[in-house]
């Protein structure tokens, strides 16, 4: 049993013609919006996570840290359903239910979201796009305003933008699905002072109203601009290899690198 | 023929055809005090015998066995638009077959007055299989003048067609051209034929989406003749099931300072579909442009699973990309138009993953 589970027993008092009876039931349920234990993850035939554990509480704001080819991004992608990735062993509980099996698009339908690091060129166009996704979770468009999205409307998605309006882009997306977890590959690579801070005030608005976030990042550029953060981990090699808050893991990140991680493991 | 038929409320006139009878004509007073004809073409022979200076001009009658057809048979629409007339509304023509082992041979003949601007939309349809339709079509915009050429069709499994088109653009003319085939076609061959006087202009668009066993072999043969002419002709298939597509498409540049761009595009949404794109460039002289563009394929897996991400099942997100892959940007079509082939577009995308 997972220890992210907690049992509460509840005792009813059923009265009919004077008699009285007590029920007992017992009830376990997470405590976790997200509880990810034991995964092992490959991509072909190349292992990529092996073995990781991690739990994300409603309304928390965890910060993924780790090198180039360390498997952040591939964690995200999995949990989100993407090819090519195949999940060899472990779970994936996401409210109360077991998510492995099923396909993005019912998970994105429970609410979990994704901005992706690296989104493909699609060719529609972000207005009538957009405009799908707010129709289909019944959000609302002004988000595209809140992040200067204007000008890329008529343009189609992810075709020539720029960092900082791919970045944009993909936020905006992610927030119209009004996920419970917005998940976040790496929103500030590539990024420009003034597109970096929209994106921070974004998820800042996210997470005022509840969002549980589980942000990726190289350097932690982004991180430094949230309001809070609940935890920060470190994942090496397809591990989660160190847990703290965002202070301790920043700083030895930036006296140290990523060295110090690999010590401590 | 209701649901490919354009909007009639607001038509300034419409020609219609069912089998091998011309059924209907309206025409709106006020088309009529413009001085605007639309009669079959046997009626508008003997009513207006200048007419027939324009009959077999662009098209010579032995062309193929198809033309001599229609040549034989003589019905057809007549269009006849005077010189200075701008037309709110839009002319149309349907063509409906509606019995089986026909041969619908029409022919028509167009004529938009020097610096006259019309649209004309044209629906055509089958409700039963093992007949044929051949659309001989001579069209004729006059100097200055502008005609948006919209057309849907919406043919049968088992029905085979052969459009048959010329079209010659004067001085400073311009001919916008809008294509969309819809329905399963057991046989399509077309390969309409622009010639462009000096500073005229072309701007074609063909969309197919072909299901079922639908063979289309569809091309554009756009002769830039007159210096400063310019031709855009795009055309976009989408093939499902066993469809087989070929876009062929010719610029010709026989005048200097002309510029043409060419672009054929497939989407294969099965395995066993095909599309089969072959565009070809011709300078006959120097001092020209002429670029192309062509690009056949499946939809791509990381882009099918990035919309499921967003919350769309397969057939949404396939559908999805079939209407943006369709897009080839209306902003040349006047706005009732790009209205209407906007609804046609959304429906072809729809259809695509029925």
């Amino acid at each position: 049993m997972f220890n992210n589970l907690k049992t509460v027993t509840i005792l009813y008092r059923l009265s009919t013609d004077n008699k009285i009876f007590y029920y007992n039931m017992t009830v376990e349920f997470s405590m976790q919006l997200l509880s990810v234990k034991g995964l092992r993850v490959a991509a072909d035939s190349k292992v990529i996570l092996k073995g990781v554990n991690l739990e994300v509480g409603s309304g928390e704001v965890h910060v993924l840290f780790g090198p180039n080819g360390s498997g952040k991004s591939t964690l995200l992608k999995t949990l989100m359903g993407l090819p090519p990735y195949r999940v060899l062993a472990g779970k994936i509980i996401f409210n109360d239910v077991d998510i492995k099996d099923l396909p993005p698009n019912e998970r994105a339908t429970m609410g979990i979201a994704l901005a992706f690091q690296n989104p493909p060129s699609i060719p529609i166009k972000l207005d009538y796009f957009a405009r799908r996704v707010a129709m289909k979770f019944n959000s609302n468009l002004e988000l595209l305003k809140e992040l200067n999205l204007d000008g890329l409307l008529p343009r189609r998605l992810h075709k020539g933008y720029s960092g900082g309006e791919s970045k944009r882009a993909e936020l905006a997306l992610a927030l119209l699905q009004k996920p419970k977890l917005l998940m976040l590959d790496e929103p500030d690579s590539g990024v420009d002072v003034d597109s970096l801070k929209d994106v921070a005030k974004a998820i800042n608005n996210a997470m005022s109203k509840g969002t549980a976030i589980l942000l990726v990042t190289h350097f932690g550029h982004i991180a430094e601009l949230l309001r809070k953060v609940d935890r920060a981990h470190v994942m090496l090699d397809g591990e989660i290899v160190y847990t703290g808050g965002l202070e301790d893991v920043l700083g030895n990140l930036k006296r140290k690198g990523y060295s110090f991680f690999r010590k401590a493991r | 023929m209701e649901e490919l038929a354009f909007e009639t409320s607001k038509t300034a006139a419409t020609y219609t055809c069912v089998d091998e009878s011309t059924i209907k004509l309206m025409i709106q007073n006020y088309t009529r005090k413009l001085g605007i004809v639309v009669l079959d073409i046997k009626e508008a022979l003997e009513k207006y015998p200048w007419a027939e200076k324009y009959f077999w001009r662009l098209l010579d009658r032995k062309t193929d066995e198809y033309v001599k057809k229609a040549a034989e048979k003589e019905i057809g629409a007549f269009v006849y638009v005077p010189p200075g007339v701008k037309l709110k509304f839009p002319l149309q023509t349907c063509f409906f077959v509606s019995k089986q082992r026909i041969e619908q041979a029409v022919h028509n003949v167009m004529i938009v007055g020097d610096n006259s601007e019309v649209v004309l939309n044209t629906a055509c349809a089958a409700a039963a299989g093992e007949s044929i339709h051949i659309g001989v079509t001579e069209i004729y915009v006059g100097k200055g003048a502008k005609l948006t050429y919209a057309m849907v069709h919406g043919w049968n499994q088992l029905f085979d067609t052969r459009p048959r088109t010329a079209v010659h653009v004067d001085e400073g003319g311009t001919f916008i051209m809008n294509y969309v085939n819809l329905k399963p076609v057991r046989s399509l061959q077309a390969a309409p034929q622009i010639f462009l006087e000096g500073n005229s202009s072309a701007y074609i668009s063909s969309t197919m989406l072909a299901s079922k066993e639908s063979f289309l072999d569809l091309g554009n043969i756009v002769e830039l003749g007159g210096e400063g002419a310019k031709a855009e002709v795009i055309s976009r298939a989408v093939a499902k099931d066993e469809a087989r597509v070929i876009m062929r498409g010719l610029l010709r540049a026989s005048a200097p300072r002309v510029k043409g761009h060419l672009e054929c595009m497939g989407l294969q949404l099965s395995s066993k579909a095909r599309v089969e794109a072959i565009p070809a460039l011709d300078a006959a002289v120097g001092n020209v442009e002429l670029t192309h563009e062509a690009a056949v394929g499946k939809i791509a897996e990381e882009e099918l699973a990035y919309l499921m991400a967003r919350g769309f099942d397969e057939r949404e997100a396939v559908s999805m990309i079939v209407r943006g892959f369709v897009d080839t940007g209306l902003d040349y079509l006047p706005p009732s138009v790009r209205g209407q082939i906007t609804i046609v577009l959304n429906m072809l995308a729809k259809m695509a993953v029925a």
